[in-house]
């Protein structure tokens, strides 16, 4: 004879199923997810972990991907677009817009005209439709001591319409010698 | 009414001489009680492959819970390794995804407790072993589908709490499930499996990600996988209940000594069986457990951090990138690994010999390995740093077994578990405490300034572990003496021999540091009045607390009809009928004398129209409180207000009846009252104790009287003996006691 189940049993149920749907949500759209790594971008320089001097030049090789800048006129899509690069944060999210790197500035997100390359470029964000990007002074990491410092530059895609495409990243470590020194 | 002698003491038993055969088989037995739990006194081991055969056991408990240990630090690996992948590709920042890890963190410390609460009543831990392995295992895999933080924290936290079985119970399991004989070497191989782990887990994401060419979306899904079938191997695991090996041993000699086939009845009613809470007062409460709980805290602050510190310094000093840095930690828990499977044998010897022993080379090893990582810290060459750390890491790994067996071996076996978890949690807090106090000291002096700060906390950690030696030899002869104990009460009672309403054993008592109760010794018969004498300070109302249960003992067992109720909480002792009036006028003041009846009836649950008559019934016995019934009881006469208190006995009903200091500061004519009504409920077969500092009103009430001195019971016989004991009633408290007689 089955027994109903008792309120914990029903709880913890619930629990665990609504973690793996909060958590699994992805698999909605599976094919939006990247489970092989993206090998169509390599870094020519500088060397991961190199010792560097400021303004670092980074350039990179791109397999497979048309370039093409934000007002190209080419319609959007995964395999045509332009080049965003974050030094020391995260990038935006997967489909998420320049809009988002001014998340929780309030002056920015009721300006129509921001972010702009001049908002973008304080904020340690650029892009380019080139295979390299002279960055400008990078600032000393908050609360380091170290001579040289390792910095984080991250590239991602963006399309035409100026979305992250996909989930691809590539990541490059420097190290920069402190400003202040 | 006689019984046995306290020290210089009295009549021989009647009625309870089953408690002086207790006394004689228990003493008998205890010697080889220790052999039973592997305590042989030389340090001979029997080989653990002997010791397999002989019992007809195999491994296959530890590599099954090994490889649960390791698929369990799968997840915390990945995200280790794989974190900055996962930042860029969600765009979370590293903060916020460390801010999920360290909610995975607080779930982990959170965890083992509840897990431990869950098998209290049942042997299933292996069970919930296997069930948490799988929730793990496809936790981990779904890992691979998160596309939010939101997602992600849901993730860590619920990884977090399935993790707590691994914490509480695998180490337990692993030690009822092999004899004492091969017990540290079993625990050793299981944390050298669990170590190997370390260095598979991170070799597998490496490989995974770098060689394999998968993202981290692609290593979690084939981590869960992998985590799915090394649970599989574990479906064939069974709990071979709590303390197959040491506990019913003990219990088994107990009826091999009185020539018994077979297993007594299990008279253990639901009514006395500790609670969660009590449970962990009780492990708490053990010397021992409290010294190594205090390790724990301050080896979580040495060891908690000690990796992500040492990860720093490799980066800074050395100029290690994550692959040179996973190769040096796979090499550290490699020395582990190395150091465990050579301390196994050791440290059985070790614990064969004297448990204190382990503990004492446990604080001698935790101090090598922080002597050896400061070195390691200020090393200006490399290959000698190496070689001071991996030292360090054999040095602490070894620590895992040793205290792991100490502190399980002195706890009853279904509370393993719940002192496995509270040992894990202190390890968490002073993990927690670690981690902010090194960061702030890695900001004042640097990475390689945090290196050697580690080693305050080791050598502290070192001292307080290797102090618990000199506790751990009388613990574990207490947990043996309540085992026996315990086996020879129910074998009475199941024969059926009388046994005393109350039996009070071995009683020491503290406040704080303040020791006031002296192995004491207490019994008292159904319907008996007896009289506990003393002077002011001497512990009369200390032990009326332990046996109410507002007190517990730090040693001693409280047995109330043959169970055991030393734990207890005493709203439960209530419920089983042991009522106190504490002594001082003990009435709600701010209420009616109606109102404090009725919160006497609601303590027992009872119906309101139970409690009306009980009331009634109070009323009939005691006019005075009739006509002020609705009265303040503040506003109440000293003997009014003892009437009410006493009338607690009249709502309740109770067996046992404890009363201290009746008649202080009362006249005589209102005690005399009282004392009518004493003697009324008693004869209406309730037991009562009465605690009083006048002599000859308690010798005029009772046929039985103990005295106590200075926390120590003096005398426990009949009370017209006592009055001819003068070194004890001395000239002063003497006053009046002729009249009496």
């Amino acid at each position: 004879m089955r027994t109903a189940p008792t309120a914990t049993r029903r709880l913890a149920a619930t629990v665990v199923a609504g973690v793996l749907v909060l958590s699994g949500c992805g698999i909605t759209h599976i094919h939006d997810l990247s489970f092989r790594v993206d090998k169509r971008l390599d870094f020519i320089s500088p060397q991961s972990r190199a010792k560097v001097h400021q303004p670092v030049t980074v350039s990179w090789s791109m397999k497979d991907f048309r370039v093409a800048g934000p007002k190209s006129g080419e319609p959007p899509s995964r395999d045509a677009g332009y080049f965003a690069v974050f030094v020391d944060r995260a990038p935006i999210k997967p489909d998420a817009t320049m809009k988002s790197v001014a998340g929780g500035d309030p002056a920015c997100q009721s300006d129509p005209s921001c972010p702009d390359k001049s908002y973008l470029r304080q904020h340690l964000v650029f892009t380019t439709t080139a295979t390299s990007i002279k960055l400008p002074l990078i600032p000393d990491l908050a609360n380091s001591k170290e001579k040289y410092q390792l910095h984080r530059i991250t590239v991602v895609l963006m399309d035409t319409s100026g979305h992250r495409i996909g989930e691809s990243a590539w990541e490059l470590d420097v190290r920069i010698p402190k400003a202040s020194l | 009414m006689a019984r046995r002698d306290g020290s210089a003491v009295v009549t021989v038993p009647s009625g309870i001489e089953g408690v002086v055969d207790l006394e004689q088989t228990r003493e008998e037995l205890h010697e080889s009680a220790r052999v039973k739990l592997g305590v042989t006194g030389d340090a001979e081991t029997t080989g653990f492959r002997t010791v397999l055969r002989d019992n007809q056991l195999s491994v296959y408990p530890i590599v099954a819970l090994g490889l649960l240990y390791i698929s369990d630090n799968f997840q915390a690996f990945a995200f280790g390794v794989l974190t900055p992948e996962i930042s860029r590709t969600l765009g979370i920042s590293i903060g916020a995804i460390s801010a999920a890890i360290g909610l995975r963190a607080l779930a982990v410390a959170a965890a083992p407790l509840p897990v431990a609460a869950l098998t209290q009543g049942r042997a299933r831990r292996a069970l919930l072993c296997i069930v948490t392995g799988f929730l793990w295992s496809v936790l981990t895999l779904f890992t691979g589908f998160v596309t939010s933080l939101l997602g992600l924290i849901a993730i860590l936290v619920f990884d977090g709490m399935s993790t707590g079985s691994a914490q509480s119970l695998h180490t337990p399991l692993v030690v009822d499930s092999y004899p004492p004989a091969a017990r540290v070497r079993a625990v050793s191989l299981y944390q050298a499996v669990g170590t190997f782990g370390n260095i598979l887990a991170p070799a597998l994401v490496g490989l995974l990600a770098s060689v394999a060419g998968f993202t981290w979306r692609g290593v979690f899904l084939l981590l869960g996988l992998t985590s799915i079938a090394m649970t599989m191997v574990s479906l064939g695991l069974r709990d071979p209940g709590f303390g197959k090996w040491d506990t019913e041993q003990l219990r088994a000699s107990v009826r091999e000594a009185h020539r018994e086939e077979g297993g007594t009845p299990d008279l253990a009613a639901d009514d006395v069986t500790l609670g969660f809470w009590e449970i962990c007062r009780r492990v708490m409460l053990v010397p021992t457990n409290r010294r190594i709980c205090a390790g724990f805290a301050v080896l979580g602050i040495l060891v908690v951090p000690l990796l992500t510190f040492v990860s720093f310094f490799l980066d800074e000093r050395w100029n290690l990138g994550p692959g040179k840095r996973g190769l040096f930690f796979a090499y550290y828990a490699g020395a582990g690994v190395i150091a465990l499977l050579l301390y196994g044998r050791r440290g059985e010897k070790q614990f064969s010999a004297d448990p204190a022993r382990l503990l004492r080379v446990g604080g001698y090893l935790l101090g090598m390995g922080v002597v050896f990582i400061a070195i390691g810290g200020v090393m200006p060459w490399f290959w000698p740093m190496v070689v001071c750390f991996g030292l360090a890491g054999g040095c602490i790994a070894v620590l895992t077994p040793a205290l792991g067996i100490s502190l399980l071996s002195i706890v009853p076996s279904n509370m393993r578990a719940h002192a496995q978890s509270l040992a894990q949690m202190f390890a968490a807090i002073g993990g927690t405490a670690g981690a902010l106090l090194l960061s702030g000291v890695q900001t004042q002096y640097g990475v390689a300034g945090a290196m050697i700060s580690i080693a305050i906390p080791g050598v502290i950690a070192a001292f307080v572990i290797g102090s618990a030696g000199k506790l751990i030899q009388s613990d574990l002869d207490q947990m043996i003496d309540s085992v026996l104990e315990g086996e020879e009460i129910r074998r009475l009672q199941a024969s059926g021999a009388h046994l005393p309403m109350l039996s009070v054993r071995g009683i020491d008592f503290s406040y704080g540091q303040l020791q006031v109760l002296f192995d004491v010794d207490f019994t008292v018969d159904d319907g008996e009045m007896v009289a506990l004498l003393g002077v002011n300070g001497a512990g009369k109302s200390t032990l009326l607390k332990v046996i109410s249960g507002i007190g517990l003992p730090s040693r001693g067992s409280v047995r109330f009809r043959g169970q055991e109720i030393t734990y207890l909480d005493p709203e439960r002792r209530v419920g089983l009928g042991i009522t106190q009036i504490p002594g001082g006028r003990a009435v709600f003041g701010p209420m009616t004398i109606v109102e404090n009846l009725r919160s006497y009836g609601y303590t027992m649950g009872r119906d309101r129209t139970g409690v009306d008559r009980a009331i009634e019934t109070t009323f009939a016995a005691f006019p005075r409180l009739y006509e002020r019934r609705n009265s303040l009881a503040a506003t109440l006469s000293g003997g009014e207000q003892q009437m009410l208190g006493l009338s607690k006995a009249l709502i309740l009903r109770p067996r046992l009846l404890l009363i201290d200091e009746l008649s202080l500061g009362l006249a005589p004519v209102i005690v005399g009252q009282l004392l009518d009504m004493v003697r009324q409920i008693n004869a209406d077969g309730t037991a009562i104790v009465l605690v009083e500092q006048s002599v000859n009103i308690a010798l005029n009430l009772v046929e039985h009287a103990y005295f106590m001195e200075k926390g120590e019971m003096r005398f426990d016989g009949r009370a017209e003996e006592l009055l001819a004991r003068e070194d004890l009633l001395r000239a002063v408290f003497l006053q009046g006691a002729g009249a009496a007689k």
